[in-house]
């Protein structure tokens, strides 16, 4: 719980602009459904035929699951919000447009035909009959709507549209609670509080007039707002995206100072927990953003096409991925910073003091008292323990288990060994250290930015200030940032600037 | 004035109705009547356009109803359906003039004139106004939706088994409403009913229709005492009175005028049988004029009425 009160206190600016961003889509989706769905009700109500097959085809929308149609519209329209909101419209439509429709194909048939009688026009018919009468139920779709957009929302993270869901993918990621109950939490929280207002809202006529106007002025302000934000792009914007977690964030933020500091001229746009490794790959390939911070054996082991040997010198392997990348996709790898964050094998210092552990051939010897907790993929990849086994002739029990219990069973002396990322911050958090790869077994996994050709081109400012990184912050300056941000709460840009600050880059 | 000329409606291989030829003059209170089925329905719906004929025409003032414009045709006619089709999200006020509404009428004048209409009907119009339908009575909303009728001071009101739904006590009194209404705004009213009784109240002349064929119109003393075949005879029997009408007995040379005085009014001879006599004579007035007849006379002429 205090975990909890932690985060949202160190976070609060960044879970208000999540809070916002969803509610902004959602109420724009809710809205462009209504525009679509009622009049299309309306409209339809009185045919025969197509009002059916319109009904059938809302049904259908309704069946495909909403994380496949998010993902067949990434083609068409890219990612971000405009796919987002589209999926989101189309899921929005069909509640709305089914009670429009039934509700006006159920009025009583006596009094349709008294005001065909009475020889009123189509309009009036519409506005003093059959809309009224229609308006419960029409109210009730809505109301359906916006409790199912908001939860589907919380996909739109996945595609890069921003809202509560990015925190949900986030706890996810690095199974934390604190960030589930967040996203999850508040995304339930703005579903009751528009249902209420939605009840509101339709109480009376009056309430209704209070909360039009007043989503009106809202909804002006946040149109002039988001004009404003386009009219500040229009000097020169380049975006920056990072993949889940502390560690981006904390990059691509020091990638924002540096490159404000010495270009005035250029904006930057931080795209943060933008989505994993092939979606940034694509956006970027795409134009969606412009760098994003890529590992050396990423590039080798997932993104080059041409599958080759990862060398296990890191400065090999990052001229051949540098190479690959020019070739195959036309993009530009920028020098790596010093720092790896591959595998690697982790004990308790004291474990380590104890046995005389610094690299992984003292294994070894200790064989029969080590019992180890590794990932499940660590486990079972050729490039994970099975090499390991062969490479440095261990052999020791292991348990296999999700990457955040695996360092609570080392904690608690569960087990004496992990496998972890050598930047992890649970490094320091439970005072472990790892042990050389004497052998160099592991890839080398250096971080560098990525950005295409054409951009590195046409910026050679901006290139010039992200090559101060090259070669600069230790894994265990890596450790650190990341242990003050995701254990200790402070804000990744703060984190960011100090280091800048303190190593004179700023 | 209405005239039907030639007109037939059939679906597919059925006849709905075959070769009606009808005039319904202007400030007649015309009652179509027969028994359920028979197409008076679908007779009255094809003069606001509500059915349009498969044969033949309908004419208003000698223009063809099908070349009118059918906003405007039916802005100008009132309609009362059977059940009330009050409008139950607007007020007694706004349903008693939607058609004002839609003539483009300001609402001020439409709120006096609902007002006024709803005085006319037997509901104060202050009280009545802002209420909703639902908070009406059967025999109250029915009061509305005839006030609803008047509202455009239409020359032609259709009702179509507009008093059906009520119960007796109820029924009369629309009839009586309908009946004072009638005479006060000298309208044409064409009334479809299945109840010959309500017929015979009402109708100024009455339709006899049966399985789509105009068996016989006339006034409701024609079609009792001359009925056109067995069908309207037998339709219509328990309608006559049993003891004879009153024309028919004040024709008979056994009663004799004297001073209306303060004399018992009667208006039907079973009345006038209970009357008590005075030394063997019956003193009574009928329609402002006094009258006196022998016990032992009215008894022959009852007599030679059940031959």
């Amino acid at each position: 719980m205090s975990e909890l009160l932690n985060t949202f206190a160190a976070q609060r600016g960044e879970i208000m602009q999540s809070l916002g961003e969803h509610l902004l889509l959602s109420m724009e989706a809710l809205l462009l459904a209504c525009l679509i769905a009622v009049p299309l009700g309306m409209m339809l109500a009185h045919t025969k035929r197509a009002g059916e097959v319109v009904f059938q085809i809302t049904s259908i929308v309704q069946t495909i699951p909403s994380l496949a149609l998010l993902a067949l519209l990434i083609p068409f329209v890219g990612i971000g919000t405009a796919p987002a909101l589209i999926a989101l419209t189309a899921y929005g439509v069909m509640p709305i447009y089914q009670n429009t429709y039934s509700a006006l194909r159920n009025l009583d048939p006596n009094l349709e035909e008294a005001a065909d009688a009475f020889g009123l026009s189509r309009w009036r018919k519409l506005t003093r009959l059959e809309l009224p009468l229609a308006w419960p139920m029409i109210l009730s779709g809505i109301s359906i709507s916006l409790v199912m957009i908001i939860g589907t929302a919380t996909l739109a993270a996945m595609i890069g549209a921003g809202g509560l869901g990015t925190y949900i993918m986030l706890g996810i990621q690095q199974n934390n609670n604190s960030y589930l109950l967040i996203g999850a939490g508040l995304s339930a929280l703005l579903t009751l509080a528009m249902s209420a207002l939605l009840k509101f809202m339709s109480s009376s006529k009056k309430h209704f007039g209070y909360v039009a106007v007043f989503l009106t002025v809202l909804a002006l302000a946040a149109g002039v707002w988001q004009g404003g934000q386009l009219f500040v792009s229009k000097d020169e914007t380049v975006v920056i995206a990072g993949k889940l977690g502390s560690e981006p964030d904390i990059l691509i933020n020091m990638y924002k100072d540096l490159i404000e500091k010495d270009n005035p001229e250029v904006k930057v746009t931080l795209k943060n927990n933008f989505g994993g490794t092939s979606f940034l790959f694509n956006a970027l390939k795409t134009r969606k953003i412009d760098i994003y911070p890529e590992f050396t054996g990423t590039v080798l082991q997932g993104l080059a096409k041409k599958p080759a040997a990862t060398p296990h010198d890191p400065a090999k392997a990052y001229q051949l991925a540098k190479k690959l990348l020019a070739k195959e996709d036309q993009l530009t790898y920028l020098k790596p910073m010093k720092y790896q964050n591959g595998y690697g094998l982790a004990v308790k210092q004291a474990f380590a003091e104890k046995y005389h552990l610094r690299k992984l051939s003292d294994l070894r010897e200790h064989n029969a008292i080590l019992t180890a907790a590794f990932d499940p993929d660590f486990a079972s990849q050729q490039d994970g323990y099975l090499g390991l086994k062969k490479a440095y002739g261990l052999a020791f029990k292991i348990k296999t288990m999700e990457p955040a219990l695996r360092y609570k069973a080392i904690a608690s002396g569960k087990v004496n060994l992990v496998d972890g990322y050598t930047t992890d911050p649970e490094i320091k958090q439970y005072g472990l250290t790892f042990l050389t790869d004497d052998r160099k077994f592991f890839p080398p996994y250096q971080g560098a930015p990525l950005m295409r050709e054409d951009f590195s081109k046409k910026h050679p400012g901006v290139v010039k200030s992200l090559n101060k990184l090259a070669g600069k912050i230790t894994e265990a300056d890596m450790q650190e940032m990341n242990y003050q941000v995701s254990v200790k709460h402070q804000s990744a840009s703060k984190v960011a600037r100090a280091y800048l600050l303190k190593h004179g880059l700023l | 004035m209405i005239e039907y000329r030639n007109v037939g409606m059939a679906y597919e291989d059925k006849v709905i109705l075959d070769g009606i030829n009808l005039t319904i003059a202007d400030g007649e209170l015309f009652v179509l009547v027969g028994p359920s089925g028979s197409g008076k329905t679908t007779l009255l719906r094809m003069i606001n356009r509500l059915t349009e004929p498969t044969a033949g025409d309908v004419y208003i003032d000698g223009r063809r109803v099908k070349d009118q414009d059918l906003r405007h045709l039916r802005l100008n006619m009132g309609y009362v359906p059977q059940t009330s089709s009050l409008f139950p999200n607007l007020t007694v006020g706004d349903n008693v003039t939607i058609q004002l509404e839609e003539a483009g009428v300001k609402r001020r004048e439409r709120r006096e004139r609902a007002s006024f209409l709803l005085d006319q009907v037997g509901l104060k119009g202050d009280e009545y106004l802002d209420r909703r339908p639902s908070e009406l009575s059967g025999g109250q909303q029915q009061r509305v939706a005839i006030a609803r009728a008047l509202a455009a001071q239409p020359k032609l009101i259709l009702m179509d088994e507009s008093f059906s739904a009520l119960d007796p006590v109820l029924r009369r009194q629309q009839q009586e409403l309908l009946l004072a209404l009638h005479q006060q705004n000298q309208d044409t009213v064409v009334f479809v009913t299945h109840d010959m009784q309500e017929a015979l109240r009402l109708g100024d002349r009455i339709g006899v229709i049966k399985d789509g064929c105009l068996l016989q119109v006339g006034s409701p003393e024609e079609i009792i005492q001359h009925p056109a075949n067995f069908f309207v005879a037998d339709f219509f029997k328990s309608a006559r009175p049993r003891l004879g009408t009153m024309a028919q007995l004040l024709a008979s040379a056994a009663v004799s005028r004297i001073q209306a005085g303060s004399l018992p009014a009667v208006a039907k001879v079973d009345e006038l049988v209970r009357l008590p006599d005075e030394a063997g004579l019956i003193k009574f007035a009928y329609q402002g004029a006094g009258y006196q007849i022998t016990a032992t006379d009215l008894l022959r002429y009852l007599g030679e009425l059940e031959d």
